[in-house]
């Protein structure tokens, strides 16, 4: 029986731990970009390099937290599952195929992000929630 | 020093010297810039068979790649390949991109890697990329003693996109086929009347596992064959026949494991007048033993890592198999070297690879090679040894990428 609520506590804290990401980090996306909102599965196909442009056509220029910083890892096993490192080397081996014209612009910080998301034409990021997100778009993120 | 040493020096270094300033020159006159990226290791390596330690040097690679406007970009691929006889540099890829559709048309043309199975599209010469320190022997290079027509000029169209819960993708080229020898590939003139035909296509689910086949035909020219002036070459020593080639790959990569499996099944067959030729350890003179014989040959690796944080221990399996000597592959190149494409071999490699930093891996590696070489008895006159033969050596191998 023990072992019963033991499973059943890591299962609840398990599941509260991954809808508790979300509500954790915010998407923000250059002020210019038309869309309002984004999926899931859409956030991982343009972290994945599968969506490379917005629906009008602007090509997507994503701006990530540096492998070492603060919250890198937990955004990219929610979004690319896979750690910081091994995101790093899926961009350069997409830049090396021809795939992607030029790596993630990579930063130390979330507000270095917002800096970079404000004058990056097509930009996105995700950032934490507590961040000040000043003329930057939130995109709501849709399931 | 020898001559030749020094001129493959030289070479080298203008090359390097040529690419670098002209990758600073495009700095200094786009306001963008193009970044010089690339990758290279080297290794400390222990052969049983000779009971040798050397440092070893390995490719020093260098690549530009720069979108121009919003449809072309390209991508420039250079490389220093260290060897017994010096540096080496080899132009691997050189292309320029139309984007036809952001996603599902892009148009090449150049020098590109040929789209047979994962390994070959998708790490290229970037050791850092690849977990192992090696390649598997399947995935080498037509100058590393690879099998496989790894790279192809010619044109090229591909692209990928969402399907259902997944991504679809597709790869088809059309190139030069193969030249007299297996190597250097064709890049300059195609010998035969006909071209290469490669077509790959591919699906990624969503959980991390990708499933692929690809099918690749190539002539292969004959001793008839005329070079670029109209005139016989004499270097054309390859016999007439066809190439085809038919693989499967299964990918499963997530946070915590990387599997990756691939099979190539390779068919030969040739004309009539079709002759096997060897040559003689320590000769430079060819002898021909027989006409030459249709070949079957299986290539296979399987390799499984996980990753544990910074470290990511991992095993692969290979298994190389060949049903007859072939007499393309077993061609005697022009520096005398005896190809090794001998009945039946299995790699056993086992390793670690450790994350020093974001752009930096150190990894130790060990292979054993066990080869049953019943097809030697054949090759008696190359004077190659019809005993089986097992071998091991351990590879410490630090790589980066910039």
């Amino acid at each position: 029986m023990k072992r019963f609520r033991f499973i059943v506590f890591c299962l609840i804290f398990g599941l509260a731990s991954a809808s508790s990401f979300a509500a954790d980090f915010v998407v923000v996306a250059n002020p210019k970009v038309a869309e309002d909102s984004v999926s899931k599965s859409e956030l991982k196909h343009i972290y994945m390099i599968n969506q490379t442009n917005w629906k009008n056509g602007e090509k997507i220029t994503i701006v990530v937290l540096s492998p070492e910083g603060a919250g890198a890892d937990d955004l990219t096993r929610e979004y690319m599952s896979m750690s910081a490192i091994q995101a790093k080397k899926y961009w350069l081996i997409k830049v090396f195929n021809g795939v992607l014209p030029s790596l993630p612009i990579v930063v130390d910080t979330a507000d270095e992000a917002i800096e970079k998301v404000l004058a990056t034409k097509g930009a996105i990021a995700i950032v934490p929630k507590a961040t000040k997100v000043g003329k930057a778009k939130v995109l709501s993120e849709t399931p | 020093m020898p001559s030749f040493q020094r001129g493959h020096r030289a070479k080298a270094f203008s090359l390097l010297s040529i690419f670098i300033f002209a990758a600073l020159g495009a700095r200094a006159d786009v306001t963008e810039g193009v970044p010089l990226r690339g990758f290279a290791d080297f290794s400390v390596i222990h052969e049983a068979a000779d009971d040798s330690d050397s440092f070893q040097l390995h490719e020093v690679d260098f690549f530009v790649a720069k979108q121009i406007d919003d449809t072309v970009s390209f991508l420039i691929e250079l490389c220093f390949q260290p060897s017994f006889d010096g540096v080496g540099a080899d132009l691997e890829r050189t292309y320029v991109q139309y984007r036809v559709n952001s996603n599902w048309l892009k148009i090449s043309g150049g020098r590109f890697h040929t789209s047979l199975g994962y390994w070959n599209d998708t790490f290229h010469h970037g050791g850092y990329l690849q977990t192992a320190a090696t390649r598997p022997v399947m995935e080498r290079f037509e100058d590393a003693g690879g099998l496989l027509p790894t790279h192809t000029t010619g044109v090229e169209l591909r692209g990928n996109g969402p399907m259902s819960n997944g991504i679809f993708g597709y790869i088809v080229s059309v190139g030069n086929g193969r030249g007299p020898v297996k190597d250097p590939p064709a890049f300059y003139y195609d010998y035969n009347k006909s071209k290469s035909l490669a077509a790959l296509a591919y699906y990624e689910f969503n959980n991390g596992l990708r499933t692929g086949v690809n099918y690749y035909h190539s002539d292969l020219p004959g001793g008839g064959s005329r070079g670029p002036d109209g005139i016989p070459s004499a270097t054309i020593v390859g016999p007439a026949g066809g190439e085809s080639i038919y693989g499967a790959h299964a990918v499963y990569q997530t946070a915590a494991i990387e599997w990756l499996t691939e099979y190539q099944h390779m068919e030969h067959t040739y004309k009539n007048n079709a002759q096997l030729s060897l040559m003689s350890v320590g000769s430079s003179t060819a002898t021909v033993v027989g006409p030459a014989q249709s070949t079957h040959i299986d290539l296979l690796y399987s390799q499984l890592g996980y990753h544990l944080g910074q470290y990511t221990p991992y095993m692969r399996f290979e298994l190389n198999e060949t049903d007859n000597v072939d007499a393309y592959l077993n061609a005697p190149t022009a520096d005398g070297e005896i190809p090794g494409l001998l009945g039946t071999t299995r790699y056993y490699v086992a390793g670690m690879r450790y994350e020093l930093s974001p752009a930096s891996a150190l990894k130790f590696e060990a292979t054993y090679v066990d080869s049953r070489a019943s097809i030697l008895e054949q090759l008696k006159i190359a004077g190659a040894d019809p005993a089986r033969h097992s071998d091991w050596s351990t590879n410490l191998n630090w790589s980066y990428g910039w």
